[in-house]
């Protein structure tokens, strides 16, 4: 349950960049911070918007480095270049759907 | 000998007459008049009236007669000016202090410039936070703190230690992470943001406010992060 918290928490600091980056501006693209279980984790990510909107259209959804997936509370279903996109699975979904910022 | 005529030496002059503090007798529905005030602080009423005149810090409540009453916040702020006063402030500034918070707890420690400084960081806040229950302000307050000591650790003095100090509110948190270096020329601080400094954005993104403070001896970043703030 805690884990799934995390990335949750983590979700609304990247919603929060994204905002600054649209009030920047910036069109193509900025940097969230890894939604990874581990909360000493920030390692950056740079994505862009549409892709990042696309992810954050599905309340389960996170995108973590690569390596940092938790086959144990979400699977992988897309991979990129320096990320994977992972959905959350069983009560860390539950956690996520509570959680979402976007509700 | 000559005798002052400073206002800070009536109020130290008085200051022995309130050695032995006096109950003062309550007036209507708890409040206490001007006099009563006056004796319980030891200072004398046209001090009050003076504060209240210059400052309007403590706007008495006004009786059937037009007296002054006091309540019972309103001497508390009193005494806290007057102490301020006591210790050397000037009686403007004083009401400030005065009513500024009074955390709750405070910590001040000294970082080795190292990878693990940020998780030295992280149980830096917990230990301030204690069992202050508030999941996802401590999760954002350690976010916080950790970037912004890494960022010391990347940038600044590999020598001389970081020190993070911390206040921690009723509703909120204040920090301010020190490191030695040399002064950051405004391309630098730009870099900084941009690249490794990126810790900056998060703080950016979650705090209520802060500010960067470079030159000798070092840089300091001072942020405010509310528990509203955190949701």
């Amino acid at each position: 349950m805690r884990r799934g918290m995390n990335e949750s928490l983590f979700r609304v600091v990247n919603e929060r960049l994204e905002q600054r980056a649209v009030d920047r501006g910036k069109r193509s693209g900025f940097e969230i911070v890894c939604e990874c279980a581990q909360e000493d984790c920030t390692a950056r990510i740079p994505v862009s918007i549409g892709e990042y909107e696309a992810v954050r259209s599905e309340a389960t959804s996170f995108i973590v480095l690569r390596g940092h997936a938790d086959t144990s509370v979400e699977r992988v279903v897309a991979s990129r270049d320096d990320y994977e996109i992972v959905e959350k699975l069983g009560e860390a979904a539950l956690v996520a759907e509570v959680e979402n910022p976007r509700d | 000998m000559r005798r002052p005529s400073s206002r800070r030496w009536r109020i130290l002059a008085t200051r022995d007459e309130a050695t032995a503090p006096q109950e003062p007798e309550p007036t209507t529905a708890g409040l206490l008049e001007i006099g009563a005030v006056a004796r319980e602080l030891g200072i004398a009423p046209s001090t009050l009236r003076t504060w209240e005149r210059r400052y309007k810090l403590v706007v008495p409540h006004r009786g059937r007669r037009g007296q002054r009453l006091y309540d019972r916040d309103q001497v508390v702020i009193l005494r806290r000016v007057l102490a301020h006063v006591r210790r050397g402030a000037r009686a403007s500034a004083a009401h400030d202090l005065a009513l500024a918070p009074r955390p709750l707890r405070t910590s001040c420690v000294r970082i080795r410039p190292s990878p693990r400084a940020p998780s030295e960081a992280r149980r830096a806040i917990d230990d301030l936070l204690g069992d202050f229950d508030h999941p996802r302000f401590a999760f954002y307050l350690r976010l916080v703190a950790s970037e912004l000591v890494k960022n010391a650790f990347l940038y600044g003095s590999a020598c001389d230690p970081i020190v993070l100090d911390a206040k921690l509110f009723r509703d909120q948190a204040e920090l301010r992470v020190r490191n030695g270096g040399e002064r950051l020329s405004l391309r630098s601080l730009r870099r900084r943001r941009r690249e490794g400094g990126r810790g900056l954005d998060i703080v950016d993104a979650l705090a209520d406010a802060w500010s960067i403070d470079t030159g000798p001896p070092g840089t300091s970043i001072a942020i405010r992060l509310s528990v509203d703030a955190a949701g």
